[in-house]
């Protein structure tokens, strides 16, 4: 019997969770505020972000200096990736791509 | 989710984190279908912005600062002694040969009861005087005093006195 925690090879319905890594791929593509994060970040990854789990990484990422607020528009904050955001999130990308090219050779995908 | 339950949950969070985020992350919560799943995060996530505040120095300094002034209180210090001196009847009444006890409930007992008793109005007005301006050094306090209550009860437990 399985247990409700094992996963089936194939699901992928949990997505990808790395949550502030998923953030500034986000605002990669031009400044968001929350709501629009959580919608992006979904239909980029299929992982949906609770607002917890959002904003703590948004907190954590401004005090890297990795992203920055933008003055409010009505109650919405938007936030954009700093030129420092920017090298950490293509040097994470290099890393991530180095690692999918090995997991690929190793499984013989490649 | 209501505004109202999305205000709530902001209140986990701490005081700077509000102040900070706490207009925006309302907006992005009422825009949340309500449900365990989001509760949950927006805990868990506050509590881990609780313990990293914990850290920073200043924090820690007024936390330190908040206890000795709560000990310091009447309301603090009093249920502690009393505890004290309940565990010390205890003691001495385990201490004392079985011949000896009175077979009926004695004067010690008596006693010991009404430390235990007379503590509990005390710690509930120290709870609700002091939870809301100084809750972790209170927290702290109140727990102190229950488990003092708890280990003046356990020599009546263990030796069934």
């Amino acid at each position: 019997m399985r247990s409700s925690n094992e996963q089936s090879p194939g699901d992928t319905s949990s997505g990808f969770s790395d949550p502030p890594l998923l953030v500034m791929a986000s605002l990669a593509t031009g400044a968001k505020h929350g709501h629009a994060m959580i919608r992006d970040i979904e239909e980029m990854s299929g992982s949906r972000l609770g607002p917890g789990t959002l904003y703590g990484a948004i907190a954590r990422l401004e005090r890297l200096g990795w992203i920055e607020a933008l003055p409010m528009e009505d109650r919405r904050r938007p936030y954009r990736l700093t030129t420092a955001g920017h090298a950490a999130l293509h040097a994470r990308m290099s890393a991530l791509r180095r690692f999918v090219s090995a997991g690929e050779r190793r499984l013989g995908l490649a | 989710m209501r505004p109202s339950t999305a205000q709530r949950l902001v209140r986990f969070y701490p005081r700077a984190w509000r102040d900070r985020y706490g207009d925006e992350f309302v907006d992005v919560l009422e825009a949340q279908p309500f449900g365990a799943g989001v509760v949950w995060d927006v805990v868990r996530a506050a509590m881990t912005e609780r313990v990293l505040t914990f850290t920073t120095r200043e924090v820690r300094v007024a936390y330190v600062s908040d206890l000795r002034v709560l000990v310091g209180r009447p309301s603090g210090f009093l249920p502690l002694l009393c505890s004290v001196f309940a565990l010390a009847v205890g003691l001495l009444g385990a201490a004392s040969t079985p011949a000896l006890r009175p077979v009926d409930e004695g004067a010690a007992a008596h006693v010991f009861q009404l430390l235990i008793v007379a503590q509990v109005p005390v710690i509930a007005f120290f709870v609700v005087r002091w939870a809301r301006g100084r809750t972790w050094a209170a927290v702290t306090v109140a727990a102190i005093q229950a488990m003092a209550i708890v280990a003046a009860l356990a020599p009546v437990w263990y030796f069934h006195l």
